[in-house]
């Protein structure tokens, strides 16, 4: 189970303690009320209260009503403002992973470069400051670990207009859901990933690891490595399951139909095909799939490799 | 027909004269025969709006890891947005004051008709033409964006081809919601022309009963908000349709613009939404506690601050959207003063049973249990209105749970509420009062088990507008819970249904004028009322709740009351 109470991140304690807080003054309210309820439909009932009286209000108590409650909401206001602006201040020494989202995959850029996607999740060290710049690349979605009391909405923005953010420090080795909180089309509810949470010399070790690794596949299949770096994994397997968009599988040589400008035709898979699918996505939609790819920044050289990767999977 | 004014308005209609049966209520102008065709449209798409909930709750039973599916992936967006589109725009928006307003709004202030009775039933089209097109839209084209429109989404999706023709099933549905907009605004403003200009002889505005208050208040707001939306909404169609960039980044637009506009009207619009039943509760504690309601200046007050405060703090909904963190501070130290009003009106009720003579009828239940739900939806806005803690709940079940406690549990337990009060003075039948209590029943206690396990499951993390959800324990628990009370829910929400048609085409015939005994003037009236209300002319001299002259009133034999209390 990874919702926990535990404090998972710095800002769980204030968070939940105005919960606790707003939680005890309603639980206060409500039993009040109810109490008082029930309490008078038994004694006033109009078989033991058969007369009522004709009490028409009574201003004290309507004063008193009144001020008790604006001062227990500014207190609530005052906490809550006060856990906020801990969320909305990042501290001078954090580490910066970009976070990337789109329909429906996320994508993690580390310090050196390192990219990984919704399958692997995002690595921290714990007990370090981790600044997020939120990047969207087509609609809305929010980026929230509830563990973490963390929730930002990932907007896209107009060219030139700088990204929403959010940061949060991890205090508890572990993985923690990642979900995606606002709805963002079909695959809303698997727009999901995992935070995992590593003490600072695992991180290490880890960072070290996954880009040594990376750098190995890129100098023995850099078109491997690239699918993996890219994120084209998350919609493209290459065991022949269908995900979002079709599988790299025997892909190369087969014949399908596309949809060009509304138009169905026939078509085999060649070298020219590909690059356009991979360069121009909306340009010819595989039927029966949703036009969905995002156009990813490659460079000619870096398509050249995928596409020699997608030819061996069809061997 | 000669006597025609003396005949009861079932009998008896200023339609044109070729009109019988069904083109008589069609089009007729009567204000009482208006609210009734809007019970019958909202309640059936209320019925139909129920039953897609509750496969949205059936589809929730299981995680994603069994394999459990009732509702086919692409089709979960279309089902919550349906849902969300008649339970907001075709039943709680028109609500009360549609029905009850309607039909006893004249009653109340001893007037005729309302201002202007054309507008009236063009209001009535407008709105099952709006109506239909929203349905057919989500129906024919599957929309999937929620009742909420959120761009750049709303714009991007793509228009769905059905037979081959382009159907763009989204501006489809939001040219509807602008057609059912013109229809709230026309009632709005019919509704205050008619408590300014034609209350009767007598009627200050302190003599006004609390329903008519909550009308007045309540039709403000749809006339200066509903114009809002109404072009926010034209604005994303055009952008649908022409390269402009209002909204979309891609084109230069500002998606974080349109949920302020968006949220200017629907912030709003949550107080259309909950006000009128406020004011069904403040007519039927009195009643029933056969007491004058405690403080009935400053609930009126109330009312009118609570649509004022309201007003101004739409950006609530928007704290995890990046805007400037100033705004979300302001945004959320206003929003608590509207906690303030409401609180007030939840005491005043409360302390109205206070040493009266409580009968619990099944509108006074209903009453009840709308003080108990809402308050709950009340404290439950406190957590979104504090700024750390909205974060965390921010678009969870947390939310969910939060608008159903206010808007279901609240407002359309209230509109229940208050057409069991008015039941009888509407059709001259009385139906089961057994029947309509176990109804209560099954609804209070499914509508809780339904909700409250969303409260937490949303404090644990479940994100809303979700098709299904990681095997994790506590969400498979609460979810299951979740899931049967929503079937004890619709079960009530089917008995209720059927003990008013039932009540209907098989109740007891009745012509008692004031069953409840209650104090203010809708009940003078004939049951079921004449065509113009009231014989002559009324003049009023007492307050609308005091029930100690009006007993006297009784005793003297000038106002009517029921023998058997
Ligand atoms: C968000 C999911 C997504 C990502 C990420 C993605 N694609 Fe796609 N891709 C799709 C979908 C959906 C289709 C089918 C519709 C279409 O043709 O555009 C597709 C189609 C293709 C096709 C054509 C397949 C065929 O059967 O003709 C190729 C080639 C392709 N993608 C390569 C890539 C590469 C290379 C990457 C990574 C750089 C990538 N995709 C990343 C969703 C994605
Ligand atoms: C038996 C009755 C009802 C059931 C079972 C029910 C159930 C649900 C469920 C399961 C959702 C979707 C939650 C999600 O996936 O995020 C939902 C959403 C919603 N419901 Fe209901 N509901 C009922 C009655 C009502 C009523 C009476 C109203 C309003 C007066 C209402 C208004 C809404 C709204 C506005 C949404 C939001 C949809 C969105 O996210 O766009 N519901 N309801
Ligand atoms: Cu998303
Ligand atoms: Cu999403």
């Amino acid at each position: 189970m990874n919702v926990n109470y535990n404090p998972a991140s710095v800002f769980n304690q204030d968070v939940d303690f105005s919960f606790y807080l707003i939680f005890m003054i309603s639980i206060l309210c409500l039993v009040g009320i109810t109490g008082f309820m029930v309490f008078s439909i038994i004694k006033y009932n109009r078989k033991n209260n058969p007369k009522p009286s004709n009490l028409e209000g009574h201003t004290g108590l309507e004063i008193v009503w009144t001020i008790i409650p604006t001062i227990l909401v500014m207190f609530i206001f005052y906490f809550g403002v006060q856990g906020f602006l801990k969320m909305r201040n990042v501290p001078e020494d954090a580490m910066e992973i970009k976070v990337e989202a789109g329909m429906w995959w996320w994508k993690f850029t580390y310090p050196n470069g390192l990219e990984q996607s919704t399958a692997q999740g995002m690595t921290v060290p714990a007990d370090t400051p981790i600044y997020l710049p939120l990047h969207s690349v087509d609609v809305v979605h929010s980026f929230y670990v509830p563990a973490f009391r963390v929730k930002m909405d990932v907007v896209p923005k107009p060219a030139g207009v700088k990204d929403n953010y959010t940061w949060f420090e991890a205090s508890q080795i572990g993985s923690f859901d990642l979900f995606c909180a606002e709805y963002c089309g079909v695959n809303h509810a698997q727009m999901i990933s995992k935070v995992h949470v590593l003490t600072k010399p695992d991180y290490q070790a880890w960072l070290d690891q996954q880009t040594a690794d990376h750098e190995k596949l890129l100098a023995k299949n850099p078109g491997k490595a690239l699918t993996i770096s890219k994120g084209c994994i998350a919609c493209h397997s290459t065991d022949g399951t269908k995900l979002i968009g079709p599988s790299f599988k025997g892909l190369f040589g087969k014949t399908e139909t596309v949809v060009t400008d509304g138009v169905d035709r026939e078509i085999t898979v060649d070298e020219a095909y590909l690059k356009r699918s991979i360069m121009e996505p909306a340009k010819d939609i595989v039927k029966g799939y949703q036009p969905l790819m995002p156009p990813l920044p490659l460079t000619a050289e870096e398509v050249a490799a995928i596409i020699e990767h997608i030819k061996e999977l069809s061997e | 027909m000669e006597n025609a004014a003396s005949q009861s308005y079932l009998n008896s209609h200023t339609s044109p004269k070729w009109t019988t049966g069904f083109m008589s209520w069609f089009m007729s102008t009567d204000h009482k025969r208006i609210g009734i065709m809007y019970a019958f449209a909202m309640f059936s798409f209320f019925f139909a709006a129920v039953l897609l909930g509750f496969l949205m709750k059936l589809q929730k039973m299981y995680p994603a890891s069994s394999g459990w599916e009732i509702i086919p992936v692409e089709m979960y967006g279309s089902f919550f947005t349906l849902h969300a589109i008649i339970m907001i725009f075709l039943f709680i928006v028109p609500g009360a004051p549609a029905v009850l307003g309607n039909f006893f709004l004249p009653l109340q202030i001893g007037a005729k008709d309302v201002a202007f009775p054309r507008v009236n039933l063009l209001s009535f089209w407008l709105y099952l033409l709006g109506a239909i097109m929203a349905v057919t839209g989500v129906l024919l084209g599957g929309a999937d964006t929620g009742w909420t429109f959120t761009p750049p989404y709303s714009i991007n999706t793509k228009t769905i081809s059905i037979f081959g023709i382009a159907f763009d099933s989204i501006s489809w549905m939001l040219t509807a919601a602008f057609i059912l907009g013109w229809g709230t605004i026309l009632t709005g403003i019919n509704f205050i022309v008619t408590i300014h200009r034609m209350r009767t002889k007598g009627m200050g505005y302190f003599k006004m009963p609390l329903f008519t208050w909550s009308i007045y208040a309540t039709s403000w707001l749809q006339v200066l908000a509903t114009p809002v939306v109404g072009i926010t909404l034209l604005m994303i169609v055009i952008e649908r349709i022409v390269p402009v960039g209002f909204f979309d980044p891609a084109k230069g637009g500002d998606p974080v613009l349109f949920q302020h506009l968006f949220w200017i009207y629907s912030h709003p619009a949550v107080y259309i939404m909950i006000l009128p039943s406020m004011g069904l509760v403040s007519e039927i504690i009195p009643t029933n506690s056969q007491k004058p309601i405690f403080g009935y200046k400053s609930i009126a007050i109330a009312s009118c601050s609570i649509a004022g405060v309201g007003y101004l703090i739409w950006a609530h909904h928007m704290f995890t959207t990046g805007m400037s963190d100033f705004a979300a501070i302001l945004f959320s130290f206003l929003t608590f003063f509207v906690a303030i009003p409401t609180a007030i009106k939840v005491f005043n009720w409360t302390a109205t049973l206070y040493k009266g003579s409580i009968a619990l009828t099944p509108a006074m239940l209903f009453a009840l249990a709308f003080i108990f739900n809402f308050s709950i939806g009340g404290l439950t806005g406190m957590f979104l209105g504090s700024l750390s803690t909205d974060i965390h709940l921010h678009d969870t079940d947390f939310i969910v749970a939060h608008f159903h406690y206010t808007m279901f549990g609240g407002a359309a337990f209230g509109l229940i509420g208050g057409v069991f009060h008015y039941f009888s003075k509407m059709s001259g039948k009385m139906y089961s009062i057994k029947w309509a209590k176990i109804g209560w029943g099954f609804m209070f206690i499914g509508f809780n088990s339904l909700y409250f396990p969303m409260l937490l499951l949303g404090y644990y993390g479940m994100p809303r507008r979700y098709h299904t959800y990681p095997d994790i324990p506590i969400f498979n628990q609460l979810q299951m819970i979740s899931t049967v009370g929503s079937w004890i829910l619709v079960t009530g929400v089917i008995i209720v249904l059927w003990v008013w048609l039932h009540g209907l085409f098989r109740g007891k015939q009745t012509t008692e004028q004031n069953p409840w005994n209650s104090s203010t003037l809708e009940w003078q009236t004939a049951t079921p009322p004449t065509l113009f209300n009231f014989e002559e002319e009324l003049e009023i001299t007492r307050d609308p709740y005091d029930y100690e002259a009006f007993r006297g009133e009784v005793k003297a034999g000038t106002s009517i009351g029921a023998d058997h209390v």
